[in-house]
């Protein structure tokens, strides 16, 4: 077996026992980039020598009989959106394509105190807007299961790099899906957590009520490793809760799915749907039942309208954000992001704080709807085929929200809702590419999904899979 | 201020052509949710509740 097929869990394992060293880890991820990427794209940028010095200061520290994090000389890379002060990062647009910040993101700060290392930028769509995986600066980032495929986006690096075995474990950002769509089409694990769980300090904003940060890793244990290192409240982003964080942890490395009620979503969730992902989704639900969960029917009421109720939040605060460099860069934005952040303009104000006003009571009355019946929400990630690159290249043309909702209408929900998603991959293909279903939960409650994740992970060996790249 | 100089966001910006009619359906749908759900229970209720509302909703703290 190489060192790169190896787990984040079993990698934090064999460096901490002395199996291997966390500088070979890293050059056996360099090499595999090298092979790889050229056909993925899943890389905007390589830091060959901060992934060594990285590396050698844990060797060094182990040699010393220092104490080692939980992720000690894991190599990790992330979406090119988390800010490392002086480093390259470039959202994955024209507009920052030289950006340097002055400060480091929380995230990437706890997860470097944890020991993990650092291996570049990846692919994102540009700003990350956009579900496919398109961008017009860097080229469309490609699916290690099918090169010609979309990986979902925004995080499509995150996704395919994860993937494809050239790094671990990788954080991506949602506020529509973007982690759970790329994990879900890549055959990963993917945690969307509770809206304020991770601290969005150093991370670039699309919407400020909808943006969350989290892992996409190929294992449960993998995704708990990486949240328990950056949960928490953060000083720096007043915005992060304070509620005490869970052990995730403890939770993945105890599975249980025996007596767990699990809803079923339908109505919604099965309309505009392909056949193929449904049975995928039915599957899933069967692995959960033989690894003792109890199925029960839940009525998740209308979320078409919660969707409507999400736009103009993510519009209005991307054009909030975007409007400096819209009025002066204009041109510089691909056309499909200046076309979304354009429709902020025309919501009103009135419009947009209707639907933060009514954000705390349909939360409330949709987890009173759901949660008094069962303890988890099993609903697919994404219902349809994975299309094509070339099929979902539509830019700004005609039709092109109708595109990119289809895609994203199962997980936008629950980002309003501001509730926890695990991706989590179909025991069965669709039509020859992953399947995916996401688990959700309560306010907070990540531990629970978790623990339900590694029970489903043992039931169907999803994280055994591996493209043939 | 002409119609069309009402309707920018910025003086002399040019929207897309599309965006008209996009922005258009994309309302209605909003404002068709918020009719749908809006009523005068809500006259004494602000946006930052959200996070008091998500806190009450945890399943324990540190569960």
């Amino acid at each position: 077996m190489s060192l790169t097929d190896l787990t984040l869990a079993q990698a934090a394992a064999g460096v901490a026992a002395g199996e291997f060293t966390a500088m070979e880890l890293t050059e056996a991820a360099l090499a595999r980039i090298e092979a790889v990427n050229p056909a993925l794209n899943a890389f905007v940028r390589v830091e060959e020598e901060t992934a060594r010095k990285g590396a050698a200061e844990v060797d060094a520290l182990r040699a010393a009989g220092g104490p080692l994090g939980p992720l000690a000389g894991v190599p990790l890379a992330h979406k090119d959106m988390y800010y490392r002060a002086g480093g390259l990062t470039t959202c994955g647009s024209k507009i920052r394509r030289e950006f340097r910040p002055e400060a480091t993101s929380t995230a990437l700060k706890r997860l470097a105190n944890a020991g993990a290392t650092y291996l570049g930028g990846l692919n994102m769509a540009e700003f990350a807007m956009g579900p496919t995986g398109h961008n017009e600066h860097f080229g469309p980032c490609r699916n290690p299961w099918d090169t010609d495929r979309i990986t979902g986006g925004s995080s499509s690096g995150s996704g395919s790099a994860t993937a494809a075995r050239l790094c671990y474990g990788a954080l991506g950002s949602d506020t529509g899906g973007s982690i759970r769509l790329p994990a879900g089409i890549c055959n990963l694990a993917g945690m969307k957590p509770t809206q304020t769980r991770v601290s969005r300090f150093g991370v670039m904003g699309l919407s400020f009520s909808l943006d969350n940060v989290g892992p996409l890793t190929r294992t449960v244990l993998d995704n708990a490793l990486m949240l328990a290192a950056i949960a928490g409240h953060d000083p720096l982003d007043p915005t992060s809760a304070h509620m005490p964080v869970s052990d995730y942890v403890a939770a993945a490395s105890a599975p249980r799915a025996s007596g767990v009620r699990v809803g079923v979503a339908r109505g919604f969730f099965e309309e505009d749907a392909d056949e193929p992902a449904l049975a995928a989704r039915d599957g899933a639900l069967a692995a959960l039942v033989a690894a003792g969960a109890q199925p029960v029917e839940v009525d998740v009421g209308d979320m078409a309208r919660i969707n409507a109720l999400s736009a103009p939040l993510t519009a209005c605060e991307a054009a909030t954000l975007h409007a400096h460099w819209l009025r002066e860069r204009r041109d510089d934005y691909g056309a499909q992001m200046r076309a979304r952040c354009e429709m902020g303009f025309r919501f009103s104000a009135v419009d947009y704080l209707s639907a933060q006003q009514l954000r705390p009571r349909i939360v409330a009355e949709f987890a009173e709807r759901v949660f008094s019946r069962c303890d988890v929400l099993l609903a697919p990630t994404f219902n349809v085929a994975t299309p094509t690159i070339e099929e979902t290249d539509v830019g700004a043309s005609q039709g092109f929200e109708a595109v990119i909702s289809r895609i994203s209408r199962c997980t936008r929900p629950f980002n309003y809702l501001t509730l926890p998603g695990l991706a989590l991959p179909t025991p069965e293909a669709v039509l020859g590419m992953p399947g995916s279903i996401q688990l959700v939960g309560r306010p907070f409650g990540e531990a629970a999904l978790y623990s339900l994740g590694a029970a489903y992970e043992a039931e169907t060996g999803f994280s055994d899979r591996a493209p043939s790249l | 201020m002409s119609e069309r100089e009402r309707d920018e966001p910025f003086p002399g910006y040019r929207y897309d052509p599309a965006a008209s009619a996009r922005s258009d359906r994309a309302q209605a749908a909003t404002r068709r949710a918020i009719l749908d759900h809006g009523d005068g229970s809500l006259f004494d209720t602000e946006p930052q509740h959200i996070d008091t509302a998500i806190a009450r909703l945890a399943p324990e703290a540190g569960a």
